[in-house]
């Protein structure tokens, strides 16, 4: 916190120091009064928590829907090998695709709209949500699988029962990298996978560079910098309380 | 031949154990173990020599008999308790329990392993009760053997901690008690008492004769102390180093005749001269087999 108030004071600093025009690079003060302004002022379909709801939902339903997909089939990779052997080719070439690559075909499938936008997001989340939790299952101690496997334990139960909470940590960190990266492919989902739309930050930031006001784009940037890191912020607690357990 | 079993003592801790009636299972018969000719490679990572573990290894533990392993470091030992726990299965030969092949792991084969492999994310209770759980235990029997098991291994007032709360010697105890409570017909224990130290070790020894007279499944027990193989065992076998064969099979029995010492407590067994006659005679056989590689 300290660390991130030091460095707008330098940014207030250069800012003041050169008379750096506001056009340019406005200063923090400039910045936060256009944030006020934007909760107080509709642009676009409304006020900033519009935007701010709009870009979350976006967000939450591609980023839910990549954990939703990405837990259950990355058990199912780690625990069999066929299954594994059969969709890893796949899944390696999907990841290496960057997410907006996907953004034309997404307006293809879902025309311009929320749908389309999730979709973006859901493809940038999903590989490392998968990707982590097939490989916990599959790094599950040995000696773990013979325990269960001599007290009774049967594949259903090995899967859910042991493999699972023993990838657990695997599983979160998997999912921080996740959310991390769908919520960096969210600015860019908003512009190209929803021309038209008059909402979320992505809009914000648009806005602010088509009317020349970079302290609109700057305050959505802001905003989503805060917003990104308070997400990380509650998945890091859920670790440390899973680690507590584990 | 009727052995300790029938000591007034035992008999007596037969009815002591109240909740832990027999098991109408482990009280059939054909408990019995069978090593036909086992031998176990395992095969060379990248091309390297494959490794011959254990080498033609035939052995018939009775049923109800505490038999006991010792070896040098790298013989196979724990090689010999996984594939008795059907967890792997030899390379040739036979493994039978009564007259079923051993061919998948169960219930009915618990192993205490060396490594105690509880589950970290699981409390001490919970570890207990998982395997009584997945067989059906009703919840009021997993209480009483819980209850019954409990103080009995020393964890009372920790049920609720996690396995790395514990010290090693607790955690030992857990994998013990998450055995026990199952009542297995073959109890395959991997040096179940190398982490405590010398006190409640002698204690654990005493607490697994008491608990094991109980209902009495087959007993493989390895272990590194010569003196503790020899308090417990029925038979004694000492192996060879790797590959693992079996060097001398040494009947306990023999020497303490139908009452078995350690029906009675260790430091006074360890007094008497035919018990120490005994354990040298088995660490002359192991010494000659111990090599620093
Ligand atoms: N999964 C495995 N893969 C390859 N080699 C193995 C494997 N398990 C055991 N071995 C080898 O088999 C031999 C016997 O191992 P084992 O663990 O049975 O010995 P041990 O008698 O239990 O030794 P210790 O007293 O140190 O526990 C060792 O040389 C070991 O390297
Ligand atoms: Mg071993």
């Amino acid at each position: 916190m300290a660390g991130v108030a030091a460095w707008i004071l330098v940014w207030w600093g250069v800012v003041s120091v050169f008379k750096v025009p506001p056009e340019f690079l406005p200063s923090p003060w400039q910045v936060a009064k256009k944030i006020l302004w934007l909760a107080a002022n509709d642009i676009g379909e409304g006020k900033l928590w519009l935007h701010l709801g709009w870009s979350l939902l976006r967000f939450l339903s591609g980023f839910m829907l990549a954990m939703a997909l990405g837990v259950p089939l990355g058990l199912l990779m780690g625990h069999f090998r066929p299954a594994r052997e059969m969709l890893n080719p796949l899944f390696e070439m999907l990841r290496n695709v960057p997410p907006i690559a996907w953004a034309p075909f997404s307006l293809l499938w879902f025309g311009a709209s929320f749908g389309s936008q999730a979709f973006v997001i859901f493809v940038a989340a999903f590989p490392p949500i998968l990707m982590n939790t097939q490989q916990g299952v599959r790094l599950t101690d040995k000696g773990l699988i013979s325990a269960a496997r001599m007290l009774g334990a049967g594949s259903f139960t090995l899967l859910f029962e042991i493999g699972l909470p023993a990838a657990a940590p695997a599983v979160i960190a998997g999912l921080r990298i996740g959310l991390a990266n769908g919520w960096l492919a969210l600015v860019g989902a908003e512009i190209i996978a929803g021309p038209g739309a008059l909402t979320g930050l992505g809009f914000l930031v648009l806005v602010g560079q088509q009317n020349l006001q970079a302290t609109i784009t700057i305050g959505a940037m802001a905003l989503i910098g805060i917003i990104g890191a308070s997400l990380d912020y509650a998945l890091c607690r859920l670790e440390a309380s899973v680690a507590r357990g584990a | 031949m009727e052995r300790a079993g029938v000591g007034i003592i035992e008999a007596d801790l037969v009815m002591d154990a109240g909740p832990c009636e027999r098991d109408i299972r482990s009280a059939a018969r054909g408990n019995g173990i069978r090593f036909q000719n086992v031998s176990m490679s395992f095969g060379g990572n990248r091309g390297g020599h494959p490794t011959l573990a254990v080498d033609d290894f035939s052995l018939e533990v009775a049923e109800n008999e505490f038999l006991v392993i010792v070896g040098p470091s790298g013989c196979g030992k724990s090689t010999l308790l996984a594939m008795a726990g059907g967890l792997t299965q030899p390379t040739t030969g036979r493994l039978s329990l009564g007259d079923e092949p051993i061919v998948k792991p169960g219930p009915d084969k618990a192993i205490v392993f060396q490594t105690f492999s509880l589950f970290p994310w699981m409390t001490v209770i919970d570890n207990i009760e998982f395997g009584m759980r997945l067989n059906g235990v009703s919840p009021a029997e997993r209480q009483r053997r819980i209850d019954y098991y409990l103080p009995i291994i020393g964890l009372k007032g920790f049920e609720d901690h996690y396995p790395k709360q514990l010290s090693g010697g607790m955690q030992q105890r857990v994998a013990i008690a998450r055995c026990l409570v199952l009542r297995p017909r073959l109890l395959l224990m991997d040096e179940p008492f190398a982490a405590l130290d010398a006190q409640n070790r002698t204690v654990m020894q005493e607490e697994l004769v008491r608990v094991w007279s109980a209902h009495r499944p087959t007993v493989i027990f390895v272990t590194h102390s010569v003196e503790e193989a020899v308090f417990l065992a029925d038979r004694i076998v000492v192996m060879t180093r790797r590959p693992g064969r079996i060097k001398d099979v040494i009947d306990v029995r023999d020497t303490t005749g139908a009452q078995h010492w350690r029906a009675a407590p260790l430091d006074q067994v360890m007094r008497r001269s035919d018990f120490q006659d005994l354990r040298g005679r088995v660490w002359d056989l192991i010494r000659d087999e111990i090599v620093i590689e």
